[in-house]
């Protein structure tokens, strides 16, 4: 066999499986995919809606009481001064990477399969953002002085520090936000349009409308249009990896021994993009379920974001080890003892929960099977999302609650009011994606419609294509 | 205004500084106008019917009414419509924004030491110690500082009460009160009845002669003094072996070699503030070195509980409770009969008294070996005449306590250190103290021949055990009339509470030595209708019709100034009485005798026949009880004051409680865990309590402190921890609060302890650097050899003009927490309570770290006071992102309050952790209680980080004063708060860019170091290596 063969045999194994099922038409992608905003909801979306909905307002509740009587309502001290807050910060930017990620990376390297999944990854995205941005947000001392942060002209010839990287994360946070939520709006016009067109009530008509922009489905406009989403993908390409590293300064700039350190940047990136696809996976596992949308998210797809879930584990998993192997190196013994009590501390359960999940548990995908299986991938993909929320609380609590000086070591009990406040935004990102699923086109129909390679045209009429 | 108040008035202080200031005679010249008349005082009540002066009080609330909206201004986030009201016309002797101080006394303990209070707006802010003082110069401990507190104390008695008996207070005008006082007093001058006065140490001759003057009325009064925690051991014993009863005086700064059998000199024993003083002038060092200072001395302690002094020891041993007087006598055999030294060596009393406590048989039962005898006695011997030792005190209290005594009498006789570190001719004032006398009245009181008693300054129902019958005795009592600031355990068992004035409402006056007697005068109106109790005296007396100087004085401010005039005749001064009173209220003080003869005493000749009453050598084999006074609390007596009970103790680091103390491996054998409650049995009665578990206990004991489990002090002290006070026996000599046999049973109660420090080890990490002092005379860097030099991407600072800067000695430090408490009343920081110390919430700007070394039985202690090191590439100052924390051309790393948003990075990056963040709104405390806040710092609002400005407003106002005179700051001319109240001027404070000042000097020495060097970021806090003279 040579080479050439060898290259065709595997080409054809991989186009063995085609990325949306055969037997849909351009007219099911449409029918399928708008079905859920032209229906009532479902008893099951209710109910999930329902729950969302309460925790959500469980969550406020909790922000209302912190911010009605003090951030001493957290179990933090005077030397754990961040936890779950900066913990769930930094956790929910790290799901906002797959988006991002699928929607302009992968685009770029010409992925195809991406175009099943993108949307709903890059509305995971906004809504993880969004949440995100909350936690800087109130866990200020005075969070209605948050705007402070803005460096904004005013009348105090008041400015801020721009050598503080928490200033720096009001920059990458808000662009990162700004183009996620723009590119994310480019790419649902066309659908929009779809939907707006298929509208039988002249209210859902207008609203939509306005929100197609007047898509009309030219040449000169796809032109133009394919142009500007190619531009905005080259845009937010570097902010994938420049929001997370900037989120990672706010730790390596410090002094901190466990925070002070210069691999954080890619170590950050790969677990965020790590948690990102977890994310997407968990969420993408009902969703298609729920939304009947099997046949455009398909195993394929799935398993494609295991491998990726696979390659990042092990890039964590390997950064954790270099941690170890630098601090042993450095021969600083603060960076030492940080270690040690990192893994054998007293909260040492929480790493080697952390190690678990994100590094022992994904070596699983290794096996075609558990790749492929939807209950394997839901069940290892919560575990990843738990392991990253710990990966979090590892650094930034296990870091802070045993520093330079012994006389300060403390510990870290999390109070009802911050667990209520995690929970509460889960709930807030749930509300936000179930939303999303009845108001928006969850599959992006424009594109996904450009990889059905094996429809038959001349069966086809009408598509909005 | 009454007119006895016109020539008392031009004796204020702006600063000790400027006492003496020659070039600012202007600024002098207008204090002097300013400060024509007098703060009110109480005795203008005279003739007004109820006792309360209206105009005085009026005067008092418009201030306050001001000063609060002032408060509120920079208190508030959303800004509520405020009115200030201005003077409509300006008080003169009130200068807004000017602080006036005046001398006075601290009445909290025996010690007397003089004070400074500070007075803003007419309120008085903040006590500082008196640097001219002759005993205290300067210093003053917690609790001195922490009584200013008890000023404001919102549940103070605010008027005179009548519990009858039933504990429930019901309010009393003053004049009621007195008529029916004296109506009772009629009736028994008129049957011959007995009167009885029972009061704690009264250091005040002015009191005690109108004590003695009231009780000379009737045919059969008398006065009796006790203090649970009196020196009664060391009076009996000094009547046995010299013959004289009197507390002797000891010159810590005299002795090479200091020996403590269980003695807290340095916490809560005696004069702590003074000893501190001496003890410390012996351990400066290089550049901290002082006038007077020698070689360095050299501490040895024998305890039986881990005592702040102990922390300080070059040497300790553990001992059990009731075990100390043998290692002393066990020293006295090596000494004189093994190797057959001093002039007692062929005594057959003495030989045959210390014959059955060879050090040989004794060291397995001590636990130490037959060489530290053998050191000690060697060492001790070797600086015969310049050594020292003493023994007993707080937590040696009890019949054991009293042999203790006679054998340090003995070692020091022996050793002719009597006269020279002893002095048993300058007697403190206040020997008058007799458990003989107590026990005597109890008797007396139980067959209801009692007809009156007369309470004042003490408080036996809690601090008395119940073996004493007191509560029962009182029952029996004809009248009984507290004098109290409190509605406490004696004040709800009595007839009458009169509503006592605090020391900074009235006038009196406090002799701590023969010679020096030191003068108490008010700086505020009394905030409510409380009075003196010399006010009531006189009251009564004329009342009664006495006659004498009772008659002839309007108040007992005249009294106290004819009382005076006969001092004056005693110290020799030969000025009008005008001026010497001015003189008086000026610096506070006469000094007749003390700095001129001290030390200069003769020896007083040892009775060798005294040592017979020790008791026959025994062993038991009970676990026994220690009941000593914590370095905060002491008797208890303030328990409702928050800055001292969050004041961490020195050792443990414990706050809001007490517990019982005990030693690992005790604990280990039990099965219990720190915070698990037992149940402390002794053969009085039986008590709850948690348990501590504390290095360097031995084994057999335990230890509890007093002074908690308060009823009736207010809402902070209430409630917190166990009164244990009915675990004592009474003993023969007085109360034995230790060597208590008690048993210990487990229980399935937890109770958590808030201790401040939860880790203490220093992990091998180089913040505190040791040396001993051989190793430093070799090499004054012994211990600090590695000095890095790091090399700064930043560009440094210029810092031109001044730069302030900080060095702290560790070896003089002694971790006692004056400054903690002096910083918290100069920087309005917030107490917090028990909940959020338990989450490691406390506010404190400076803490003290302490940690152990060496072996985990008995550890070697080290103390660190740890503020905010002012670093000149401050890592807090880079992360903030609103610039809140900024650095100024003058070095100091300052907190922009207004602007902080509080996102706390700064303190994650801070690696010393001395930022404390403001997670609720602490400030927010019970009315008066904002009086007492600084008006020249903010008040912090919730969210905001705080930390150490280094005084900020003491370096704007030495600046402004310098400004004003055309010169510049000059070193030594501005201290910091924790500086000022520093026993031992551990801390030295100053402009590190003028190389001949103290601050640079030693930040230059060899022992100074930067702690966390490594990290680069250059702090402005030099600490100079602790060295151990072992």
């Amino acid at each position: 066999m040579n080479t050439q063969e060898i290259i065709l045999r595997n080409a054809a194994s991989l186009a063995k499986e085609p990325l949306i099922d055969p037997s849909k038409t351009y007219n099911d992608v449409n029918n399928d995919v708008c079905a859920p905003l032209e229906r009532l909801p479902n008893k099951l979306w209710l109910k999930a809606f329902l729950i969302a909905v309460t925790v959500m307002t469980l969550g406020l509740t909790m922000m209302g009481i912190t911010i009605g009587t003090g951030i001493g309502q957290w179990g933090l001290n005077r030397t754990v001064g961040w936890a779950f807050d900066i913990t769930n910060f930094v956790f929910w930017i790290g799901i906002g990477h797959a988006g991002t990620l699928i929607s302009a990376i992968l685009f770029l390297f010409r992925q195809k399969w991406r175009t099943s999944i993108n949307r709903s990854a890059e509305a995971m995205t906004i809504f993880a953002v969004m949440t995100a941005g909350l936690f800087p947000l109130i866990h200020v001392g005075r969070q209605w002085l948050g705007f402070w942060l803005f460096p904004y002209p005013n009348t105090r010839q008041l400015w801020v520090n721009f050598r503080s990287p928490l200033l720096w994360d009001v920059f990458a946070v808000s662009t990162y936000f700004t183009i996620s939520a723009v590119f994310w709006f480019i790419g649902l016009i066309p659908d929009i349009a779809s939907v707006r067109d298929r509208a039988k009530n002249k209210v859902r008509k207008k609203i939509y409308g306005i929100l197609s922009l007047g898509w009309t489905g030219s040449a000169r406009a796809w032109n133009h249009y394919e142009t500007a989403y190619m531009l905005l993908a080259g845009l937010s390409a570097p902010l994938v990896l420049s929001v997370h590293s900037i989120v990672s300064f706010d730790f390596a700039v410090s002094i901190l021994p466990g925070w002070h350190t210069t691999i954080f940047p890619p170590y950050f990136v790969a677990g965020a993009v790590f948690s990102g696809f977890a994310m997407v996976v968990t969420l993408l596992v009902i969703a298609r379920k729920v939304l009947g949308l099997e046949p455009y998210i398909r195993i394929v797809h799935l398993e494609n974001m295991n491998k990726i879930i696979m390659l990042t584990g092990m890039m964590v998993g390997y950064a954790y080890a270099t941690e170890f192997f630098t601090a042993w190196y450095s021969g600083n013994p603060y960076e030492r003892f940080v270690f040690i009590n990192r893994a054998f501390g007293p909260y040492g359960w929480s790493y080697w929960t952390m190690v678990t999940c994100n590094v022992l548990i994904p070596q699983l995908f290794w096996f075609k099977k558990f790749r492929r299986s939807l209950p394997v991938m839901f069940v290892i993909s919560l575990f990843v999302n738990v392991g990253m929320w710990f990966e979090r609380f590892v650094i930034i609590v296990t870091s802070l609650h045993r520093d330079f000086l012994p006389s300060s070591w403390s510990m870290f009990t999390p109070s009802y009011v911050e667990i209520g406040i995690m929970i509460g935004s889960f709930g807030l990102f749930f509300t936000l994606f179930l939303l999303f699923c009845r108001i928006l086109p969850t599959i992006a129909m424009a594109e996904v419609k450009g990889v059905m390679y094996s429809v038959k045209h001349d069966e086809q009429h009408g598509g909005s294509h | 205004m009454d007119q006895s108040q016109e020539n008392t008035q031009k004796t204020y202080w702006r600063s000790p500084e400027q006492a003496n200031d020659g070039p600012q005679a202007a600024l002098s010249e207008e204090l002097a106008k300013e400060f024509d008349s007098a703060p009110s005082s109480p005795q203008v009540k005279e003739g007004s019917t109820d006792g309360t002066d209206e105009n005085s009080r009026r005067e008092f609330m418009k201030l306050m009414g001001a000063s609060l909206a002032m408060f509120g201004a920079s208190a508030c986030t959303r800004r509520p419509v405020e009115k200030i009201i201005p003077y409509v016309k300006r008080s003169e002797d009130v200068p807004p924004g000017i602080a006036n101080w005046y001398a006075s006394t601290c009445k909290e303990c025996e010690s007397s030491c003089g004070i400074l209070v500070k007075t803003r707006e007419g309120r008085p802010i903040k006590f500082e110690g008196n640097p001219t003082h002759p005993t205290s110069r300067g210093g003053l401990c917690a609790r001195g500082q922490a009584s200013l507190l008890n000023l404001y104390d919102p549940d103070r008695l605010k008027a005179p009460m009548e519990p009858g008996r039933k504990g429930v207070g019901t309010g009393i005008t003053w004049a009621n009160l007195d008529s029916k006082v004296v109506t009772k007093l009629k009736a028994i001058k008129a049957s011959g009845g007995k009167v009885r006065f029972l009061t704690g140490e009264v250091t005040s001759p002015t009191t005690n002669k109108l004590i003695h003057e009231f009780l000379a009325f009737f045919q059969n009064g008398k006065q009796i003094s006790y203090d649970a925690l009196g020196a009664e051991e060391i009076l009996d014993a000094s009547e046995k072996s010299y013959g004289n009863r009197v507390l002797p005086h000891y010159h810590f700064e005299k002795a090479d070699v200091i020996v403590s059998f269980g003695a807290d000199f340095l916490g809560s024993w005696g004069a702590p503030v003074e000893f501190a003083k001496d003890f410390s002038k012996r351990r400066k060092l290089g550049a901290a070195k002082e006038d007077g200072t020698g070689i360095m001395s050299k501490l040895v302690v024998f305890e039986p509980m881990l005592t702040l002094t102990g922390t300080n020891a070059d040497e300790r041993y553990r001992i059990k409770s009731g075990d100390e007087y043998k290692a002393a006598m066990a020293l006295a055999h090596e000494l004189i009969l093994t190797q057959g030294r001093t002039r007692f060596a062929s005594n057959t009393d003495v030989r045959s008294a210390l014959l059955p406590y060879a050090p040989k048989e004794l060291s397995a039962h001590l636990g130490i070996s037959e060489e530290t005898f053998k050191s000690v006695a060697n060492s001790l011997w070797e600086s015969r005449g310049k050594g020292l030792v003493v023994g007993g005190g707080n937590i040696v209290k009890g019949d054991h306590g009293f042999a203790l005594e006679l054998a340090v009498n003995l070692l020091n006789s022996a050793l002719d250190n009597e006269g020279v570190a002893i002095d048993g001719a300058l007697n403190p004032a206040q020997s008058k103290s007799s458990y003989a006398d107590l026990v005597n009245l109890i008797a007396e009181m139980k067959t209801g021949a009692v007809d009156a008693l007369i309470l004042f300054g003490t408080n036996p129902i809690y601090t008395y055990p119940s073996s004493l019958g007191f509560e029962e005795a009182l029952s029996k009592v004809g009248m009984v009339v507290n004098a109290s600031l409190k509605l406490d355990e004696t004040s709800k068992a009595s007839d009458l509470v009169c509503a006592l004035s605090h020391s900074t409402e009235t006038w009196c006056d406090a002799s701590p030595y023969l010679g020096v007697v030191s003068i108490v005068q008010p700086t505020i109106s009394p905030l409510y209708e409380t009075r003196s109790f010399d006010d009531c005296l006189l009251a009564w007396g004329k009342g009664l019709g006495m006659g004498g100087a009772i008659a002839s004085s309007a108040s007992a401010h005249e009294y106290l100034k004819n009382n005076w005039a006969l001092i004056q005749k005693e110290v020799g001064s030969s000025a009008p009485f005008a001026l010497f009173w001015d003189q008086v209220l000026r610096e506070g003080h006469v000094d007749s005798n003390y700095r001129k003869n001290k030390g200069s005493s003769k020896p007083r000749t040892f009775l060798t026949s005294s040592l017979n009453s020790i008791p026959k050598l025994s062993w038991s084999n009970s676990v026994n009880l220690v009941l000593y006074p914590k370095v905060s609390l002491h008797d208890g007596a303030m328990a409702n004051n928050g800055w001292l009970q969050e004041l961490p103790d020195p050792v443990t680091k414990i706050t809001w409680d007490n517990y019982a103390c005990m030693a690992t491996a005790y604990a280990r054998s039990l099965g219990v865990k720190e915070g698990d409650v037992i149940k402390v049995k002794s053969d009085q009665s039986s008590v709850e309590v948690p348990v501590h578990i504390q290095p360097g206990m031995p084994e057999q004991t335990i230890a509890i402190a007093l002074g908690y489990g308060r009823k009736g002090v207010g809402r902070v002290g209430d409630g917190v921890g166990v009164c244990v006070t009915s675990l004592a026996a009474k003993g023969g000599r007085s109360i034995a609060l230790s060597s208590i046999p008690v048993t210990i049973e487990k229980t399935a109660k937890n109770h958590p302890l808030a201790c401040t420090q939860l880790h203490h080890s220093m992990e091998s990490r180089p913040i505190i650097k040791e040396a001993t002092y051989k190793e430093y005379t070799h090499n004054p860097r012994a211990g600090n050899e590695e000095r890095e030099e790091n090399i700064s991407l930043w560009p440094s600072h210029s810092y031109l003009g001044y730069r302030w800067g900080m060095a702290i000695d560790l070896t003089s430090c002694t971790g006692c927490g004056s400054c903690v408490i002096g910083c918290q009343s100069e920087n309005n920081i917030p107490v917090v309570g028990k909940d959020f110390v338990l989450t490691n919430r406390e506010m404190h700007w400076l803490r003290i770290d302490r940690y152990y070394s060496g072996k985990a039985e008995n550890p070697e202690t080290v103390h660190q006071p740890m503020l905010c090191q002012h670093c000149e590439n401050a890592p807090c100052e880079t992360v903030c992102p609103v610039l809140a924390t900024m650095h100024d051309q003058e070095g100091v790393n300052q907190q922009v309050y207004n602007r902080c948003v509080g996102t706390r990075y700064c303190a994650n990056n801070c690696p010393y952790k001395v930022r404390r963040f403001n997670w609720f709104t602490f400030s927010d405390v019970a009315t008066p209680m904002q009086l007492a806040y600084n008006p020249d710092i903010s008040v912090r609002t919730r969210g905001v980080m705080e930390k150490c400005n280094f005084c900020m407003q003491r370096i704007r106002f030495a600046k402004d004063v310098a400004k004003d005179r055309g010169g510049t700051v000059e070193d030594g001319e501005l201290k910091t708060a924790c500086q000022q109240s520093c026993p031992t001027n551990a801390i030295t404070f100053g402009n590190i860019n003028d190389g001949s000042a103290k601050v640079s000097e030693l930040s230059h020495d060899p022992r100074g170091y930067h702690v966390l060097a490594e990290l680069n970021v250059r702090p402005s806090i030099t600490y100079l290596t602790k060295i151990r003279n072992t």
